[in-house]
């Protein structure tokens, strides 16, 4: 009878220990969390695959092309500059982080707007992410550049170098960015540099 | 419990504790790697160059059969390859829609110099040559994700790059399109890789589908 | 006579005597048993009829999966240029919608586009449904939440819609935490089921 009792308690107390594992140990940050590396405009993140750098941001209404786009919301567009350090890699995952942590995906309705980037080791490449989104999104906005590309469950990225680059955009600038009207132009991605490039 | 006064019986004799589970875990343990293994092919060995056919030095004929799969079934190609060495320092170069640029931050064009022996009726384009160097860096061009360089022909004769892989079944093996000549049995290409100036190579690779390549060592 | 009814009393005697000797309960339960059954020819014993597809009418918000969507006209159009450029025999039949994306993380635009339909017109769709926004033609393959954008759906037909009217159907579309087929967690899947349905008269341009 005691010795049925106690193997009742272990049993117990061994599902008990299960439950505050699970509930507590943060096992799936553990298993999933991407390494994360942050940055801010127009300085070097280094990745473990590639260079990553945020070389401006705008907001407007409308990239210009033929035809031209016109944002739901706002086009906020991020220009970067990507370098492959050890070999080509393809870079599918650039995204927008809020101040409240919600992701934004990118926008393929922009004329040059791009959603990914094949990088040549030690070539650099020039590449804009355009994202069509409401106010709420512009304030304290970062890009995540990483390899796994959106997905809804998030698992392309996990346990992968991922760079989390602050756009430097203050809530009070929210409004007069939101009010802007000026066109963007968007350059072409690739090896061209934008001041070369032919649009 | 029983008292000792009494002999045990079958029915108040305690039971020895269960010890089955010490050989079942090993066995658990190796289901559940077995269960996860098809990663390591999937993500791993399938997506990168881990397996190599064959290999020789600079200046020696290597003898390639590469089993593939197409639109059909199982088959291969078959050709004869020898890195007759590197040359080239240009930096101009051109993008994947074949607009020229003009490299920067010290990369310059670098000329891959192979001859190659085959049948006119193996599928050998889009081929993906890789330099390696000293620091293990790989630069690239011909494979499907690279985005700057030519990506059809750098193994093959630009007028005559011969038949494609086969991607529908209809299709018949070694066909060419009209009014295009046969390749040749014996031909050279220079494919041109954008790589650092200053760079010391070790070897080069030629691959046409992951994992398979094959490597050309080049002297130290 | 005396003799059957001797023996009806006897067999209800003893069924009597069988109810009594039951508890509680089983009495309960067989007061209702024999309660549904005596309702049985009103209808007592007759499937609940599912509850019919959710109508879709002009101006109506409609959920499809996680977006909500509000159809205004379903136009026909022998071309909606630049966007669709069908052959001359063709037709483009476009449902003129505006779409918000709810929820709090982007969407793929086919969990819209794969799950609504439209019959009625005795023609074959052989191309689409795309989607594109109104303002500049251009394609929608992914729209971020919050946005509320004028969508032009459109699917390419393989001639002259017959009849005057379309029938607009949508799919139910679940939100699924974890997927069974693909063992995707967090999933929106479409299910074999009709959720709304609307008839539209059809507008002609040319």
């Amino acid at each position: 009878m005691r010795r049925s009792i106690a193997l009742a308690a272990f049993v117990l107390a061994a599902m008990g220990i299960g439950r505050l594992i699970t509930d507590h140990v943060p096992t799936g940050d553990v298993a999933d969390k991407p390494f994360t590396h942050a940055g801010v405009v127009g300085e070097k993140v280094a990745l473990d695959y590639a260079d990553v750098t945020v070389t401006g941001v705008h907001v407007t209404p409308t990239i210009m092309g033929n035809p031209a786009s016109a944002a739901g919301g706002r086009f906020l567009v991020v220009d970067t500059e990507l370098v492959a350090t050890r070999e080509p890699v393809f870079m599918a995952g650039f995204f927008l982080v809020d101040a409240s942590d919600h992701r934004w995906i990118s926008s393929t309705r922009g004329s040059e707007c791009v959603t990914n980037a094949k990088l040549s080791t030690g070539v650099r490449h020039y590449a804009s992410f355009c994202f069509d989104v409401p106010k709420r999104a512009l304030s304290g906005a970062r890009l995540v550049a990483t390899r796994g590309m959106w997905t809804s469950h998030e698992s392309e990225f996990r346990r992968d170098d991922l760079a989390d680059v602050d756009l430097g955009i203050a809530a009070a600038e929210a409004d007069t960015l939101w009010a802007g009207t000026d066109p963007v132009n968007v350059k072409e991605s690739g090896p061209v540099p934008p001041a070369e490039a032919r649009r | 419990m029983s008292t000792t006064a009494t002999p045990p019986t079958r029915a108040t004799r305690p039971r020895r504790p269960s010890r089955w589970w010490m050989a079942a875990l090993p066995v658990a343990v190796a289901a559940m790697l077995v269960a996860n293994g098809y990663r390591v092919p999937v993500f791993w060995y399938q997506s990168g160059q881990h397996h190599e056919l064959a290999s020789g030095d600079r200046g020696e004929w290597v003898r390639v059969t590469e089993e593939y799969t197409d639109a059909i079934g199982d088959t291969t190609r078959t050709y004869e390859v020898r890195l007759a060495g590197l040359g080239g320092e240009s930096t101009a170069y051109e993008d994947d829609g074949g607009d020229e640029f003009t490299l920067a931050d010290g990369m310059v064009a670098r000329t891959v110099d192979l001859d190659f022996r085959a049948a006119p009726d193996q599928a050998l384009k889009n081929c993906a040559v890789t330099l390696v160097d000293d620091e293990g860096r790989q630069y690239r061009v011909g494979h499907i994700s690279d985005g700057i360089g030519p990506s059809v022909t750098n193994c093959v004769p630009e007028e005559t790059p011969g038949p494609s892989v086969v991607i529908f079944e209809t299709e018949r093996r070694g066909a060419l399109p009209p009014k295009e000549k046969p390749r040749p049995t014996e031909w050279s290409s220079s494919p041109t890789i954008a790589v650092p100036k200053d760079a010391r190579f070790v070897e080069v690779r030629i691959s046409f589908e992951n994992p398979d390549y094959v490597t050309l060592r080049l002297p130290r | 006579m005396g003799e059957n009814a001797t023996a009806g009393r006897g067999v209800l005697g003893r069924a009597r005597g069988f109810v009594k000797g039951r508890p509680a309960s089983q009495k309960v339960g067989g007061g209702v048993a024999a309660a549904l059954l005596a309702s049985a020819p009103f209808g007592g014993l007759a499937a609940v009829p599912e509850p019919g597809p959710e109508p879709i009418a002009k101006g109506k918000a409609v959920m499809v999966g996680p977006y909500e969507v509000v159809v205004d006209q379903v136009v026909e159009l022998p071309d909606l240029k630049p966007a669709v450029s069908p052959e001359p025999s063709e037709r483009v039949v476009v449902v003129d919608m505006k779409v918000t994306l709810t929820g709090d993380r982007p969407e793929y635009a086919v969990t819209l586009t794969k799950n609504v339909s439209l019959t009625g017109g005795g023609v074959e769709v052989v191309d689409g449904p795309d989607l594109y926004f109104v303002e500049d033609a251009t394609r929608m393959s992914n729209i971020n939440p919050g946005l509320t954008y004028r969508l032009a759906l459109t699917y390419t037909t393989s001639g002259p819609w017959q009849g005057d009217s379309v029938t607009v159907s949508s799919n139910l579309v679940e939100f699924r935490e974890e997927d069974k087929q693909t063992l995707d967690p967090d999933a929106w899947v479409a299910r074999d089921k009709i959720q709304s349905r609307g008839t539209f008269p059809l507008v002609r341009r040319s």
